[in-house]
C-alpha cells in the first residue's frame, strides 16, 4: 500500500500552493444551504458578505459603516422623524453606483421589493422581530429611485442602523416575476444556488459538497477587489479542516469550531498562519434553575459563585490571559458594560458561610444537609462531547465538593441539550452553555419574567433560569423603545448591577472568536460578531508582495 | 427460479416498507431540530419565529401524517426537497452517487484483485514468512477502524510528508480535461487506500481459506498425480473452485463497503452519499436522510438477492424451485 501511495504521489500534481497569489481559499466547517436569503446557516452569511454588499456592516470597532447608503439616518439630522402615536419615519439615501453583477443598477425599488418578500408570511424569513415593527417601505420618486422611506409602527432604538432589518436587497428584475406568480415557490427558485449579487465578488461556481468559487467584480463602487478569486472550501470535520490549514491548502478559516488549543497548534505547525483572537459577545455561563428549592435562595447562588475559581476556568479555555472572566452578560467592549457590578471572587470560606446562612449544615460524609436533612446533591448539564465544557464541569465538581456540595454531571448530545433540556428548562439545577449577542441586542426575551418558558406559553421565551425581578422587568420594558443612546447605556449598566446582585446565571467568561489567516494576506479585520464574518471587508484584502 | 425471484421480490418490498417505518420514526424522534439550533445561535430569532419556521418546514405535523405524506410522495417518485441544500433530493443524490461509486468502486476493485492475489499466494505458501506477514497485515486491516486509519493517513501523507491533499475531491480552479482527471486521481489516493485496506484484508482471509480447502481436495491430488504442471493445477482446478464461494461474497459485501464509505467520506470531505447522509442526519435534513438510508437498505436487499441468484448460476448443485 505504501508503494502504491508513493508511486501515485510522484505521478500526481505537487502539493497545492496556498491558492496562488491571485486567489484566496477560505475553509469552513459548514456548507451553505442557499445564498441570498432565507438561509439558516452561518456559512451562507460568510459567502454572502463577498457576493452582496451590505447596507451598513459592523466594522472591527463594532460601529456601523455606511456602504450602500450615503449615511445612517439620525434624529439629530432630521432624516429620522418621530410621529404621533409612537410612529416613526426614517429616510434612507442610497449611494449611487452599485450595480447587479449583470450590469443593472441597484435601486430603492430593489429594497422595496425585498421588504415585500421578507414581509410575506409565505416566505421562510428567519427573524421577523424587526420586520413586524415596520409598516411600509416607500420609494417617493420612482423616476430617481435612490431614496426610500421606512415607516415604523412603533419606536425602535435601532431604526437608523438598517432599513428594515435586512442587510442587502434582492434583485427585483430577476425575482419579481417568479415571486408574483407563486410566492410559495420562491424559496425553491434556482437563483439561490447561483445568485446574481452586487458585492465585490460575483458568483462563478458551486460544486456541492466541495466548494464555491467567486470572481472579482471590477465595478464594485468602493474599489475593485485586489484579489482576483475567492474560493470557499467546505470541510466538515474540524480535525481535517485544521490539517488543511496546517498544510497550507487554505489561506484562512472561518466558522470552524476551533478552540484556542487547536488554533495555537496551527500557528505552531505552520509559521505562515496567524490566529486572530477576537473579542466577541459570546457569553459562556451556567443558568441556575430558580424553581429549585435551594437555588431559589440567592445566598446559595452567590455561594456557588464564590466556590468556583472562574479565572482558572477562563484561563483553561484559552491560555494566556486572553479571555476575560465575565461578571455579567455584556463584555468590556460594549458601551453598556458596567465595571462596578458585584464581583464574586474565588473564596471557599465565604461560600461556606453563605451556605450556612442559607441553613445548610455539614453531614457525616462531608456533604452538606439542608434544613430538612436532605443531602446537598446537585446536577450540572451541558453538551456532551465538548471536551472543554466537560473539563470545566470536572473543575466545578471538585471545587463545589470543597464547600460541601455533591455535583453530578449529566451531559446530553447538543441537539438534546440545547433542544428540550434547555429550552424547556428540564435541567434540575445548572445548565452550562453559551449565548450570542450583537451590539444592538436588547435581549428582552432572555431576561424579562414574561419570557420564562412553560407549557402554558408553549415553551416560548428564553428566560431559562426563571428569573423574576420587578426592577429588571421595568428596565427591559423601557429599553425596548428607548431612543436615547445615553439613557439606554445607563439602563443597561443598572440592569447588570441587578443581574450581578441577583445572579440568576453564573457568568463564566466571554468566549473569543477565532479565525486563522495567512500572514501575507493583509486587510483582514474580523469583527468577532454574530452575522458579521471575516469577509465583511473582502474588497480591501490583498496579498503582500 | 422465476417463482423464487417473485417470492424474494415480495419479501424485499415488505422488508423495505418495514424499514421505512422504522427509519422514519427514528428520524422524527431524534431530538432537536435545525430551527431550535438556529434560535440558539442567532440573537435576533424570537420565540414566535421558531414557531413559525417549525410550521413552515412541517415539523409540527403528527408522525403518522408526516409518514403518510412522505410515503405518498415517494410512491409517485418524489423524494422531496432538501431543506439544507435547497435542491430536490433526487438531484442531490444524482450529484453525489457518481462520486461515491468512483470512490467505492475503485477501492472495491483494488481490494478484490490485490486481496485475492495475496490470498492465493498465502494459501500456496502456507506457514511461510510471507504468509505470516500477510496474516498480520490482514488482521491489522480488519482491526483498524476506517475513520482512525483515515486520520492517521492524513497525518502521515498530508502533514508530515505532504504528498497528498488532506481531503476534498478537487483542487478548486483546476483546468478541465486531463489536469482535472489527474487531480481527481490524486485526491482519490488516500480515501481509496483506507477503504481498500479493510476490504483487502477480508478478501485475503476469504480467498486464503477457500484456496486451502480446495488444494486439499482429491481432484487436485489427482491432477498432481497425473503430472500436470503446478501452474495449470492452480489456475484450472484449484482457483476456479476456490473462487466460487467468493463470487457470492462479492455481492454480500457491497452494502458493507457502502457503509464504510460513510465514515471515510466524512473524514476526507469526499462529496459522496456517505458525507451527504452524515450532514443530513446532523442537520436534521429529513428527506435527504430518509432517501439515502433507504437507498442503502435497497442496496443491501438487492445484494442479498443477487447473492442468492449468483449461487444458483455459478454452482450447478444449487437449485431453487
Amino acid at each position: 500500500m505504501l508503494a502504491v501511495l508513493g508511486a501515485a504521489a510522484l505521478a500526481g500534481p505537487a502539493t497545492a500552493a496556498p491558492g496562488g497569489r491571485d486567489t484566496v481559499v477560505i475553509g469552513m466547517a459548514q456548507e451553505p444551504d442557499r445564498l441570498g436569503a432565507f438561509s439558516i446557516m452561518v456559512a451562507a452569511s460568510v459567502v454572502e458578505h463577498a457576493l452582496f454588499a451590505q447596507a451598513a456592516p459592523f466594522t472591527d470597532r463594532w460601529v456601523r459603516m455606511p456602504v450602500m447608503v450615503e449615511k445612517l439616518p439620525s434624529l439629530k439630522d432630521g432624516d429620522w422623524v418621530l410621529l404621533p402615536n409612537n410612529k416613526m419615519k426614517v429616510t434612507w439615501r442610497l449611494r449611487r453606483g452599485f450595480s447587479w453583477h449583470d450590469g443593472r443598477p441597484v435601486t430603492a425599488l430593489d429594497w422595496r421589493f425585498t421588504y415585500g418578500v421578507f414581509r410575506n408570511p409565505q416566505t421562510p424569513q428567519v427573524s421577523r422581530f424587526i420586520l413586524n415593527k415596520v409598516d411600509n417601505v416607500l420609494v417617493p420618486n420612482p423616476a430617481d429611485p435612490y431614496t426610500m422611506i421606512v415607516q415604523w409602527n412603533e419606536l425602535y432604538p435601532f431604526a437608523g442602523s438598517l432599513p428594515f432589518g435586512g442587510s442587502f436587497p434582492l434583485p427585483r428584475h430577476l425575482l419579481e416575476g417568479a415571486y408574483l406568480k407563486d410566492p410559495d415557490r420562491l424559496p425553491a427558485h434556482s437563483y439561490w444556488r447561483a445568485p446574481v449579487g452586487h458585492g465585490p465578488y460575483r458568483f462563478v461556481e458551486w460544486v456541492p459538497g466541495s466548494h464555491i468559487t467567486l470572481e472579482a467584480y471590477d465595478r464594485f463602487p468602493l474599489g475593485a477587489p485586489k484579489i482576483k478569486r475567492v474560493t470557499f472550501r467546505f470541510i466538515l470535520d474540524t480535525t481535517v479542516l485544521q490539517v488543511n490549514q496546517i498544510t497550507g491548502a487554505l489561506d484562512a478559516t472561518e466558522n470552524t469550531g476551533f478552540d484556542c488549543q487547536a488554533a495555537e497548534q496551527i500557528e505552531r505547525r505552520n509559521p505562515q498562519i496567524a490566529v486572530q483572537f477576537r473579542e466577541a459577545m459570546r457569553w459562556e455561563r451556567i443558568d441556575f434553575n430558580l424553581d429549585n428549592e435551594w437555588l431559589r435562595d440567592r445566598r446559595v447562588r452567590q455561594a456557588i459563585a464564590h466556590a468556583i475559581d472562574r479565572a482558572m476556568i477562563a484561563e483553561l479555555s484559552c491560555p494566556g490571559g486572553r479571555q476575560p472572566v465575565a461578571h455579567a452578560w455584556l463584555p468590556p467592549r460594549h458601551p453598556g458594560y458596567n465595571p462596578n457590578v458585584k464581583k464574586y471572587e474565588y473564596d471557599p470560606a465565604r461560600a461556606k458561610a453563605l451556605l450556612a446562612e442559607a441553613g445548610f449544615t455539614p453531614g457525616p460524609d462531608g456533604i452538606l444537609r439542608d434544613r430538612n436533612g436532605k443531602r446537598a446533591e446537585m446536577t450540572i448539564m451541558t453538551t456532551a462531547g465538548n471536551a472543554l465544557r466537560e473539563q470545566i464541569e470536572l473543575i466545578i465538581k471538585d471545587q463545589l465538593k470543597d464547600v460541601g456540595i455533591d455535583l453530578r454531571i449529566d451531559n446530553r448530545p447538543p441537539s438534546v441539550f440545547l433542544g428540550p433540556i434547555v429550552s424547556r428548562r428540564q435541567f434540575p439545577h445548572m445548565a452550562l452553555y453559551l449565548s450570542n449577542f450583537s451590539p444592538e441586542s436588547m435581549p428582552f426575551v432572555r431576561f424579562h419574567s414574561s419570557q420564562i418558558p412553560s407549557a402554558e406559553n408553549n415553551w416560548s421565551g428564553d428566560n431559562r433560569a426563571g428569573w423574576r425581578n420587578g426592577e429588571n422587568d421595568r428596565i427591559w420594558e423601557q429599553l425596548a423603545s428607548e431612543l436615547d443612546e445615553r439613557t439606554r447605556i445607563r439602563l443597561l449598566r443598572r440592569q447588570q448591577e441587578i443581574f450581578a446582585e441577583d445572579l440568576p446565571s453564573l457568568p463564566l467568561y466571554f468566549a473569543l472568536r477565532l479565525t486563522t489567516t495567512h500572514k501575507a494576506l493583509r486587510g483582514i479585520r474580523p469583527t468577532g460578531l454574530v452575522d458579521s464574518y471575516l469577509t465583511w471587508n473582502i474588497w480591501e484584502w490583498r496579498w503582500e508582495q | 427460479m422465476q417463482r423464487f425471484l417473485l417470492q424474494r421480490a415480495i419479501q424485499s418490498a415488505v422488508v423495505l416498507l418495514g424499514l421505512s417505518v422504522l427509519l422514519f420514526t427514528l428520524l422524527v424522534y431524534t431530538p432537536g431540530d435545525p430551527v431550535e439550533l438556529l434560535a440558539q445561535a442567532n440573537p435576533e430569532v424570537q420565540p414566535e419565529d421558531v414557531q413559525r419556521l417549525r410550521q413552515y418546514y412541517g415539523l409540527d405535523d403528527p408522525l403518522i401524517i408526516r409518514y403518510l405524506k412522505w410515503l405518498r410522495a415517494v410512491a409517485h417518485g418524489d423524494l422531496g426537497y432538501s431543506r439544507t441544500y435547497s435542491l430536490p433530493v433526487r438531484t442531490l443524490i444524482g450529484q453525489r452517487l457518481g462520486n461515491t461509486l468512483l470512490l467505492v468502486g475503485t477501492a472495491f476493485l483494488i481490494a478484490l484483485v490485490v486481496g485475492s492475489a495475496i490470498g492465493i499466494y498465502s494459501a500456496l505458501h502456507q506457514y511461510s514468512p510471507a504468509d505470516y506477514g500477510f496474516t498480520v497485515f490482514s488482521f491489522l486491516g480488519l482491526a483498524m477502524p476506517n475513520f482512525w486509519q483515515g486520520i492517521v493517513l492524513i497525518l502521515i501523507f498530508a502533514v508530515w510528508i505532504p504528498l497528498f491533499p488532506a481531503g476534498g475531491m478537487t483542487t478548486p480552479g483546476v483546468a478541465p480535461g486531463w489536469p482535472m482527471a489527474w487531480d481527481r486521481l490524486w485526491h482519490l489516493v488516500l480515501p481509496v487506500a483506507v477503504l481498500a485496506t479493510s476490504g483487502m484484508a477480508s478478501w485475503t482471509r476469504y480467498v486464503r481459506s477457500s484456496m486451502l480447502e480446495v488444494i486439499r481436495q482429491d481432484y487436485v491430488r489427482t491432477a498432481r498425480a497425473k503430472g500436470l504442471p503446478e501452474r495449470r493445477i492452480v489456475r484450472r482446478h484449484a482457483l476456479r473452485n476456490a473462487l466460487l464461494p467468493v463470487i457470492t461474497l462479492v455481492a454480500l459485501s457491497i452494502p458493507g463497503v457502502l457503509n464504510g464509505a460513510v465514515l471515510t467520506e466524512t473524514v476526507f470531505s469526499w462529496p459522496g452519499m456517505g458525507l451527504l447522509l452524515f450532514q443530513a442526519v446532523l442537520g436534521h435534513d429529513f428527506n435527504v436522510a430518509m432517501a439515502v438510508l433507504l437507498f442503502l437498505a435497497l442496496v443491501t436487499v438487492g445484494a442479498n438477492l443477487l447473492a442468492d441468484v449468483a449461487y444458483a448460476v455459478v454452482d450447478p448443485r444449487i437449485r431453487y424451485g
